[in-house]
């Protein structure tokens, strides 16, 4: 009972946050998007190019399930995480930690209340799908049952296991920061890898989205109706397909009447919804309970200080205060270089060894890598690896709460925000400075002036979203989710670096359209934080 | 050199106005604004260090609209908020001069400055550790000592006294009090004994209005007459204590001696006696909620 007022304590926190509703309104535009017309520019499902089920009320739930459950994957984990890092920060933690609540109560409370957020945003969806089958017409049918239950099998045992994964996350020391992000990236690709669709099917307990027992079933119905579809190699694919050939390819259609989910099929999705619940059981040992919040606390809220510690930590004895009279009279003579110094001092400070190894890393990369290898590698992990510094960008101030204190200095619009633009924009440059230099040589000037581009569009998104709640992670998803489409499977007008794929002119105008415009945000942006 | 308030208010959606009508007139000295929690001091402070923008009224720095040139007040301005944080992987000295750089103030000499402020501020041994590892009084004097960095003309704090030990208190409201020759220092403070050390002008707020503003003696002998000494059975002090308004208790052998804030006699055996300034300031208090409940 205690866990569950946990849990809804929490969940309101969530839901009464401005960013919630945004994300509802996201999940109503992927729900509309995730049933593309025929004459679509791209597609979700795509098996041998032209064949696909109508969007009956079984194939309207597996198909926004399986891909509900890749966004739980690859987004809702980083929308979840973080809560636990709220209460350490907020002193929170530490209030309950003196409270009888176990380690392992307290830990559920958090996946519980990731797997309601997470459940909102399936129900938005499927409601949403629900609206689209209709409206697109190709099977009216209704059937409750038919289109939630691939929800059940599919998309609650992935909630489960992205949640106790976040909470898992959060709780372990070094992965509970920006590089448990990198980590989750990295793991999601191992298992995404090992349970890959190979001829012959995989095995269903290495399936962990499901997809296989999907296409397995959606294969052969579509095999007895259209048995030329055998004869050709066989591609298959769930997720975001591009390609202008799509508007005009004819689709051919058939009746598909859903998974028995029986048998290994059930016991599959069961072993993943058994996995995340152990995932959950783990996170109890690297779980500290809150053990160096309260001094952490004490430090940042003066009045709530641990009275005894904070004496005793003044360093000096106490002796007469000089007098304000005998200081430096302090001259005013603004210099922008110096402000850009502090700014830069700001960003790299608190990074820790493994990123500067990485980045040093990267810079050795573009020298010694072949040049393909530097545009199709190197430069693409250049544009994520600081992804975390730019991110900070934004709302560093609300976070570490000196906004009162900075934003009472002259001129924040004009001087700070420039500042910090720069800063953020130098340290791209810096991490792709041998790869620009190796393109330089190479004479491909226009993917210089890409990735230069890149440099000055990152730290200018994280600076427009910085104003509003969760706009650092915001930053952080946009940036993973464009890196994913963009740079790594080489689609033109996502890839932002500018040097993967070759821009046409309108894809220069649209980007350089997209710099001015998040200008425009960040400008307004920051001056609604500086005064709201 | 002059900060006027005219007709302030301010309205946050859903929550009704947290000032209402305030107008002040500062001129160098130290001003006192002392008011229970939640009577809109910090709001106040937030618009004139042009942090907060008022729904109504204005406010001018020597005759410079804030609103239309917040600029020219941030430049001659010292700010103690009454929360804030830091930077926690930076160092005492490399906040300050970040903040330095933010106040556009010459480096070579904001950096001498900086280690001065430091000394005055009893941080210069720990100057070069991380932020992040300082007790909540060290890093309320690294608030301090941003505050003085550009040598402001307008000092506001609000609350500076939080975290530090009875002997920082005492160094920094004399600090104050120097300061206060040739500038103007704004106080909020909720705690009585902080303003009474320093103030020579005191403004009360409560539910958003100045209720009072004057010299410390004279709201003082506004509630002269009205504050009263009883003493009582220990037994009887709660069921007391219900029907009036009582500032202090003293433990006087069996009998507790109750100071006891009230128009009329609260008791038979009552006798007035001389109000200190947290009597008048209670005084005020009560005579301001009856008006507004007539």
């Amino acid at each position: 009972m205690h866990l569950l007022r946990l849990a809804w304590a929490d969940v309101l926190e969530r839901t009464r946050q401005p960013g919630y509703l945004v994300s509802l309104l996201v999940m109503v535009w992927m729900g509309h998007g995730m049933l593309p017309r025929e004459d679509a520019g791209y597609r979700t499902f795509v098996f041998n190019e032209q064949y696909r089920p109508s969007y009956g009320p079984e194939w309207v739930g597996t198909l926004t399930a399986v891909l509900t459950s890749v966004y739980f994957l690859f987004v809702g984990f980083y929308l979840v995480r973080g809560t636990i890092e709220r209460d350490r920060r907020s002193g929170v933690g530490a209030i309950l930690a003196t409270s009888r609540m176990s380690k392992f109560g307290y830990l559920a409370s958090k996946a519980l209340s990731h797997l309601l957020v997470l459940g909102s945003m399936a129900v938005v969806v499927l409601l949403t799908a629900l609206v689209t089958q209709q409206l697109l017409g190709e099977d009216r049918r209704i059937d409750l049952a038919a289109t939630l239950t691939p929800f059940v099998m599919l998309t609650v045992p992935i909630a489960v296991f992205v949640s106790a994964s976040a909470v898992f996350f959060d709780s372990t020391p070094v992965i509970r920061g920006g590089a448990g992000n990198i980590v989750w990236f990295v793991l999601l690709g191992v298992i995404m890898a090992s349970g890959e669709m190979k001829e012959g099917g995989t095995s269903p307990s290495r399936d962990l989205m499901g997809a296989g027992i999907v296409a397995r079933d959606v294969i052969r119905v579509s095999q007895e109706r259209y048995p030329e579809s055998a004869a050709s190699a066989t591609s298959f694919s769930m997720g975001l397909n591009f390609s202008e050939r799509w508007k005009t390819l004819e689709t051919r259609r058939f009746d598909w009447h859903g998974v028995d989910w029986s048998g290994e099929a059930a016991a599959s999705r069961l072993l993943w919804l058994l996995v995340g619940c152990a995932v959950l059981g783990l996170a109890v040992v690297p779980f500290d309970r809150f053990e160096h919040a309260a001094s952490a606390l004490a430090a940042r809220r003066p009045r709530l200080r641990l009275g005894a510690r904070s004496e005793a930590a003044s360093p000096e004895p106490l002796t007469p205060m000089r007098s304000a009279d005998s200081l430096t009279p302090a001259r005013a003579a603004f210099r922008f270089d110096a402000l850009l110094r502090a700014e830069l001092l700001l960003l790299f400070r608190g990074q820790r060894w493994w990123w500067y190894l990485g980045a040093l890393g990267l810079l050795i990369a573009g020298l010694a890598a072949p040049l393909t290898g530097v545009r199709r590698i190197v430069l693409p992990l250049a544009s994520f690896w600081p992804v975390f510094v730019w991110s900070a960008l934004g709302h560093r101030e609300a976070r570490d709460e000196v906004a009162s204190v900075v934003f009472s200095c002259a001129r924040p619009l004009h001087r700070m925000l420039p500042a910090t633009w720069l800063a953020g924009a130098s340290v791209g440059l810096v991490l792709g400075a041998t790869g620009m230099l190796r393109l330089a040589l190479a004479g491909d000037l226009a993917a210089v002036a890409g990735w230069v581009l890149c440099a000055l569009l990152a730290p200018l998104l994280a600076l427009a979203c910085g104003a509003w709640p969760g706009g650092g992670r915001l930053v952080e998803v946009v940036w993973l989710f464009a890196w994913y489409i963009g740079p790594m499977n080489r689609i033109e007008f996502a890839d932002y670096t500018g040097v993967v794929v070759p821009r046409s002119p309108q894809v220069w105008l649209a980007y350089a359209a997209m710099l001015l415009a998040l200008a425009g945000f960040a400008w307004w942006g920051r001056a609604r934080q500086v005064t709201r | 050199m002059q900060l006027v308030i005219e007709g302030v208010g301010k309205q946050y959606a859903g929550r009704g106005w947290a000032l209402d009508g305030v107008s002040l007139t500062l001129t160098p000295g130290l001003t006192g604004l002392l008011g229970p929690n939640g009577a809109g001091k910090s709001t106040l402070m937030r618009i004139l260090a042009a942090l907060t923008r008022p729904t109504r009224g204005r406010v001018t720095w020597d005759g410079v609209d804030l609103a239309k040139d917040p600029d020219r007040l941030r430049a001659v301005l010292g700010y103690l908020p009454q929360d804030f944080g830091v930077y926690p992987h930076l160092s005492a000295v490399e906040f300050l001069e970040y903040i330095a750089a933010a106040k556009g103030l010459d480096p070579a000499s904001a950096k001498r400055r900086i280690v001065e402020l430091l000394e005055m501020v009893h941080l210069a041994e720990p100057r070069h550790r991380p932020l992040g590892g300082f007790s909540g009084g060290m890093r309320q004097r690294v608030g301090i000592a941003q505050a003085l960095l550009n040598d402001p003309q307008l000092l506001i704090v609000d609350e500076p006294t939080a975290g530090l030990d009875p002997e920082e208190r005492v160094r920094f409201r004399n600090l104050l009090l120097e300061l206060a020759g040739t500038r103007i220092v704004l106080l909020s403070t909720h705690i009585v004994s902080d303003i009474e050390a320093a103030a020579e002008r005191i403004a009360v707020l409560a539910d958003g209005r100045v209720i009072a503003d004057g010299t410390a003696e004279a709201l003082l002998l506004a509630a002269e007459g009205h504050v009263w000494e009883v003493a009582l059975p220990a037994d009887q002090v709660a069921s007391f204590r219900e029907r009036h308004r009582i500032g202090t208790t003293q433990r006087r052998g069996e009998a507790v001696v109750a100071r006891v804030v009230s128009d009329d006699a609260p008791h038979p055996h009552a006798r007035t006696t001389p109000p200190t300034l947290e009597d008048a300031y209670l005084w005020h208090l009560d005579r301001a909620r009856a008006a507004v409940r007539v």
